[in-house]
């Protein structure tokens, strides 16, 4: 077992693969902050150049760069309310509270210490006990998956919403809106209006890029047009402002540590994906705390428990990967491609034919979160001076960012028409107090309880008590069960205090 | 700085695409393969190896870019409508010329806008069960279902994909009483499969070759033409009196009507690049194998398999048309 250790070290930690892990959280966090483009997009135009390289390098740039990204798309989030990637979306209630009260720095440091120590969770699980969490994971089928989703679905639904009508209509539009495509069991048309492009569905980045990019550009210059003299947020030149202090990251550990074991769930479970975490993550941060009234005007473990449960994604959904061949998030099926190319083919087998490149491999992960506390520091520092750039000449720029973006996912012309369709239906949604980032969690829940719920029937041979029978899908059922009633407890309680 | 950052990141993917020195007449620029697979898969990852070689062998770039979705139609339609210069090419399966195109409208006429240029590699299927599941044989997992009518569950990795026919085709022939459940993708369909959820699955083997090595799969029945060089003990389907096999390779097309002369060089070329040593051993470490196979007897097959899997998508109730 040493000498494997000793061996994976001496192969691993070279000053290449380091800075190859380095280059990749600079690259991620870089495009993950910039509206509109992402991390998987960047770990897709890396794969090519990375084909020549050796192994060990190309994949810690690889998961360099997608950690980055994670983390990267809440840069844009806290200090334009626009997220870079989709499981950003959460952090941008609080995040963007903050910046708007001149504390974009504290809100910034608060979501890298999150997100870092939530990585760092999420790699020890992999490296220490990944037979165990695969295992787990496989016992997740179909009909415990529906059920998750659902109990995951229910707790989303109000989330960044003024009232719960209002989450669950946006919820409501969002599940509508991902039936368009190709039914996943029959493979029918439906809502695709003859539109082949529409028959792989509606373009999630696309979707997301003009939802929650596009339309809070849309409305800022609405805000800019009414006061001309809108010349970007004012920071304030209080230092205790623009960090976080050792008391304000303890009192936020309980959330992160819950949030850590979510996200490192959600990462192990293939296909549940971290916008899922994000969101869940931030949900229970509020039901959990003792004062929920300051979510949304700028609580840190707002930004704590999105962050925290979405880099927590990364390292578990190597688990899958690494252990079984089957990767758990889509930014894991490219880096599977990297193992592949360089003839790693993933399953049981990798750890025991390649364990040095394995071991190798969670070094140089452990290393690099610690690269994440440094390299985002300067994106930091750009960041800060961005938003006091007038908006006249900002939002331009990220306009275009966004068409690129959009085109950027497939090519193709038609997602950035898709992208403006749904800015324009962002803002409008954001006028009437209805969610966006509701509408997409239902969008990217949706379809998967619908898939998940017909596979589960045709297991059973139509037979609906599987959701039951089965212990864990019962226990997800009983939850929501219990979700709903207690939310229903409450708002009857409200209404009666509020009539006495 | 975002655009410096973009300017410089599109010079560094230029410079290190574009390293081929001009040829005489054709190719005069780079080639253009749309893998019509997503980045990372066993399409993507053979035919980015092969095009490789084909680079060096053609004396300019083939610049490999992923446009996947929709059982890979949407790859093929994109060279359908590409100029037949012969400076657009991709990369297609079985399915999306000769089974999808029977079940929905796709934009092209698969035999009349396409030429398949060459066809690269066979891929390899089987029937698997889990590694601790009941039944060693073909045999005995028949009999099972026999006994147990109703009850037995098969994966596949979507309705109308060939995992999914010729499994049901396999049950029409023997009368079998079982369910079908599609899932989203091989990758699922093996979780499924690994986690107990379903009995069985059609996969490719190259996807499951680890776990099979493992014990943690057991393969039944080799759907493909030939035996797995992994599992060398497991019966074909004709060995078992079958008379159809799960035929479907991984082909090079083109919008049709591209020069002859093009048409022939890229064709020789992927045949050095699936004949290579080099790409046999890298391709091979993912039990992958490259078998090339001229592109007009690849048509003929083609169009024979269209006739052969149309009447069986009229019986189980998915042709549309």
């Amino acid at each position: 077992m040493y000498e494997i250790l000793i061996e994976a070290a001496s192969v691993s930690l070279t000053v290449n693969n380091l800075f190859g892990a380095a280059l990749g959280i600079f690259l991620g966090s870089l495009l993950g902050a910039i509206p509109g483009l992402n991390g998987t997009m960047a770990i897709a135009l890396l794969i090519p150049i990375t084909y020549t390289w050796t192994p060990l390098f190309a994949i810690s740039m690889l998961v360099g760069c997608w950690k980055g990204s994670v983390y990267g798309g809440s840069i844009s989030a806290i200090l334009l309310n626009a997220p870079g990637t989709p499981e950003a979306a959460p952090t941008a209630i609080d995040g963007y509270a903050l910046t708007k009260q001149g504390k974009a720095g504290k809100a910034l440091k608060m979501a890298l210490f999150a997100s870092v120590t939530a990585a760092i969770f999420s790699d020890s699980l992999l490296m220490l006990v990944a037979p165990p969490i695969a295992a787990m994971a496989l016992m997740f089928g179909p009909a415990e998956l529906a059920m998750l989703i659902i109990f995951a679905l229910v707790v989303v639904s109000d989330t960044g919403s003024g009232s719960q009508v209002k989450g669950l209509m946006s919820t409501a539009l969002g599940v509508l809106i991902a039936t368009v495509g190709l039914d996943p069991i029959t493979t029918q048309r439906r809502f695709t209006f003859g539109s082949l492009e529409l028959d792989a569905g509606i373009g999630l980045l696309a979707m997301l890029i003009g939802l929650l990019v596009m339309s809070e550009v849309l409305i800022q210059m609405e805000e800019g047009w009414k006061d001309v003299k809108s010349r970007g947020i004012k920071q304030s030149t209080n230092p205790a402002d623009q960090r976080v202090s050792w008391q304000e990251f303890k009192s936020c550990i309980g959330t992160i540590f819950r949030s850590s074991c979510l996200g490192s769930f959600c990462g192990a479970l293939p296909g549940v994906g971290s916008v899922t975490a994000a969101f869940i993550g931030y949900d229970q941060a509020k039901k959990m705390s003792k004062n929920p009234d300051e979510f949304g005007k700028g609580s840190l473990k707002g930004i704590a428990a999105p962050e925290a449960a979405n880099n927590a994604v990364c390292g578990t959904s190597l688990i899958p990967l690494i252990t079984l061949g089957i990767p758990g998030a889509l930014s894991a099926a490219v880096i599977m491609g990297a193992f592949m190319i360089h003839g790693l083919a993933p399953g049981p087998m990798l750890m025991q034919e390649h364990p040095a490149t394995i071991y190798g491999l969670f070094m140089i992960l452990i290393v690099s979160d610690f690269f994440m506390l440094i390299i985002p520091l300067p994106l930091m520092k750009i960041g800060q001076w961005i938003i006091s750039v007038p908006r006249s000449y900002l939002f331009p720029i990220i306009l275009i960012l966004c068409s690129i973006g959009a085109y950027g996912t497939h090519q193709s012309l038609f997602e950035v028409k898709v992208m403006v369709l749904f800015g324009i239906f962002g803002y409008f949604l954001k006028k009437w107090g209805l969610s966006p980032a509701s509408l997409l969690i239902a969008f990217i829940l949706g379809p998967m309880i619908e898939v998940y719920i017909r596979q589960a029937l045709r297991i059973s041979g139509g037979d609906p008590t599987v959701f039951v029978t089965k212990p864990i899908a019962g226990f997800f059922l009983f939850l929501t069960l219990l979700m709903i009633s207690w939310t229903v407890y409450k708002n009857m309680k409200n209404k009666n205090s509020n009539r006495e | 700085m975002k655009r410096i950052f973009f300017s410089m990141l599109g010079v560094v993917l230029t410079l290190a695409l574009c390293t081929s020195v001009m040829a005489a007449d054709y190719p005069k620029k780079p080639i253009k393969l749309i893998i019509n697979f997503s980045a990372g898969g066993t399409t993507d990852t053979a035919a980015r190896l092969m095009a490789s070689k084909a680079t060096e062998v053609l004396n300019q770039a083939v610049i490999c870019m992923n446009k996947k979705g929709a059982g890979g139609t949407l790859g093929v339609s994109e060279v359908a409508r590409a100029r037949n210069d012969g400076y657009t090419i991709g990369t297609c399966n079985m399915p999306a010329v000769a089974i999808i195109p029977q079940i929905r409208e796709v934009p092209y006429k698969p035999f009349e806008d396409l030429i398949q240029v060459c066809a690269l590699m066979p891929y390899e299927y089987a029937i698997l069960v889990r590694g601790d599941a009941p039944w060693n044989t073909w045999e005995d997992f028949i009999a099972y279902v026999k006994e147990n009518p109703g009850k037995v569950t098969y994966g596949s990795v979507g309705t109308g994909t060939t995992n999914h026919l010729v499994t049901a085709r396999i049950g029409k022939e023997l009368d079998l009483d079982w369910r079908h459940v599609p899932f989203q993708g091989g990758v699922k369909a093996t979780a499924a499969l690994l986690g107990g959820h379903v009995d069985v699955i059609n996969n490719t083997m190259a996807s499951v070759v680890s776990s099979v090595r493992a014990g943690k799969i057991k393969a039944l029945l080799i759907t493909s033409e030939n035996r797995f060089s992994a599992t060398p003990d497991v019966p074909t389907m004709k060995e078992k009196g079958f008379g159809f096999s799960q035929i479907s390779y991984m082909s090079v097309v083109a919008p049709a009507g591209i020069p002859e002369e093009a048409r022939k060089m890229i064709s020789d070329a992927f045949k050095v690049a699936a004949e290579d040593k080099g790409v046999i051993k890298s391709t091979g470490k993912l039990d992958l194998h490259p078998k090339f196979m001229d592109g007009k007897e690849y048509q003929t097959l083609l169009e024979s398999l269209a006739k052969e899997w149309g009447g069986l998508l009229k019986e189980l109730g998915v042709k549309v048309q």
